[in-house]
């Protein structure tokens, strides 16, 4: 059964049930402030349902995360780990800079540039 | 044969060619084209402008992202961060550039404190805040500091510490690692001093150690005059006591031999001092045989004030005065004959009645 896909302001989040993990792709020139990270967040939490899984969020094609949006996402403690996928050059420095400020906050977090990378591990960290 | 400049078998349009085709091929040589080299030149002329059309437009658009991107950063130099680069759309190396150095100054912003806002707080304090450098002299001052001295700044920077606040030594605060609301006096510009809370701390930096002293002066001027003002309240309300204590327990004479001494008010334990004191005194200095003790202006009684009032009158009766009671109202002969039921004291209910019955005693005893 396909999974279905939930839509906000900045992007589509939907649970891959089969890898079980949250997916968070941001719409290509999204700009996120804390609004919409507020958002994502309880979108995200409506389909959590209680649970705690991994997250894999696509970057790629985000245009900008303010500091608001970052540091209010950093709070959240709903997921297990946290995969960035980047590989633009946008992209790239926005999971960097995320990673440099609060990659220590003790949830695994980690960029990569290929999605099945990511994926893998994700599927680690969950065993 | 000669070949006629610019027709077709001109070699420079061959040689044109070569140079075109190496340029695009970006090999060695041109290649051998057969057939209509010609056309196959302004195809490839055709190209190349294209190229260096293009060229031009992503140099102009490299120009133009560099200098946008150089303003960012020099704003950033100047603790400017509301500055953003643009970001495009198309998502490439310029535009994570941009990306990087908004989020920078984001991260800038939120953790750097700027110069302005430090040098903001040292001009809105209200208290003379001063700079002192090692060698003594003054480093900076803030606004309140002028004002308290009446001096302008660059009157004050580079002089003495101790022309401003006599007396005091950057050695000795070194040596006490500082000064806590000390009271000192400050040079004003009229030539006078006025006292002040004097604090000093050392300012170190991380490696070398203290470096500069930071020294806090608070006006103590009203202060003090209130604490005078307070003071002399104080003596005042002092001799008011010390007149209405007088003035509380006076003693009249009637004749000679007989002093009334009207009571008014409570009788607490000094009070009944001063009583006993007053009709001891009487007693003693004037000579007086009979001793009135009018409690007509006793507000309510208890049994302690019957007591210290049954014990005055005792204290007269040993010197060998007689001692009469007037002015005696029901409540009080309550308390009397709960405290003493052997008072031996005569006791009218009226200061006239009392003073008659003195008089009358005196009369006899002639």
């Amino acid at each position: 059964m396909p999974e279905t896909k939930w839509p906000s302001s900045t992007g589509v989040i939907w649970i891959d049930d089969a890898l079980g993990l949250m997916r968070f792709d941001y719409a290509p020139g999204s700009v996120c402030t804390l609004a919409e990270a507020k958002e994502n967040v309880e979108l995200q939490r409506k389909l959590l349902d209680g649970r705690r899984m991994p997250i894999l969020i696509n970057v790629r094609h985000a245009k900008s995360v303010d500091r608001e949006a970052r540091t209010y996402y950093a709070s959240i403690d709903d997921f297990t780990a946290m995969a960035l996928f980047g590989g633009t050059p946008v992209g790239n420095v926005i999971a960097n800079f995320f990673i440099a400020v609060y990659g220590r906050r003790g949830i695994p977090t980690k960029l990569f540039t290929e999605e099945d990378d990511a994926i893998a591990w994700l599927e680690t960290i969950a065993r | 044969m000669t070949v006629p400049p610019g027709t077709a078998d001109d070699p420079r349009l061959r040689r044109i060619h070569d140079i075109v085709a190496r340029v695009q091929s970006g090999q060695g040589d041109g290649g051998d084209s057969q057939g209509d080299w010609l056309g196959d030149l302004l195809t490839a002329v055709e190209t190349l402008a294209a190229e260096v059309e293009t060229a031009r437009a992503v140099a102009d658009r490299t120009s133009r992202w560099l200098e946008d991107l150089m303003n960012v950063c020099l704003a950033l130099v100047a603790f400017d961060y509301t500055k953003k680069a643009v970001i495009s759309d198309d998502n490439d190396l310029f535009d994570g550039m941009a990306a990087a150095l908004n989020m920078l100054g984001e991260e800038l912003d939120a953790s750097t404190v700027s110069v302005a806002y430090v040098d903001g707080i040292f001009e809105s304090m209200s208290d003379a805040l001063v700079i002192v450098g090692m060698d003594q002299h003054i480093k900076r001052v803030n606004q309140a500091s002028c004002t308290l001295a009446g001096l302008s700044r660059g009157e004050i920077v580079g002089r003495p510490l101790n022309a401003i606040f006599p007396g005091v030594s950057v050695s000795d605060f070194i040596e006490r690692d500082g000064a806590h609301a000390e009271e000192r006096e400050m040079c004003v510009a009229d030539g006078t001093v006025i006292p002040v809370s004097f604090s000093a701390s050392l300012l170190r930096h991380k490696k070398a150690g203290a470096q500069e002293i930071v020294c806090v002066a608070r006006d103590l001027t009203a202060s003090k005059r209130a604490e005078a003002e307070q003071w002399q309240l104080r003596e005042a309300m002092q001799r008011q006591a010390i007149l209405v204590e007088e003035l509380s327990t006076p003693l009249i004479p009637i004749t000679k031999e007989v002093v009334v001494v009207p009571l008014v008010g409570s009788v607490d334990e000094g009070r009944a001092e001063q009583l006993t004191a007053t009709l001891l005194t009487g007693v003693a200095e004037r000579g007086a045989r009979t001793v009135i003790l009018d409690i007509t202006g006793i507000r309510a009684v208890d049994a302690t004030a019957v007591e210290r009032i049954v014990r005055a009158m005792h204290a007269v009766q040993l010197l060998g005065a007689r001692v009469l009671l007037t002015g005696v109202r029901a409540d009080v002969a309550k308390q009397l004959v709960l405290v003493d039921t052997e008072l031996g004291i005569p006791t009218f209910n009226s200061l006239q009645h009392g003073i008659a019955q003195a008089l009358r005693w005196s009369h006899q005893e002639r």
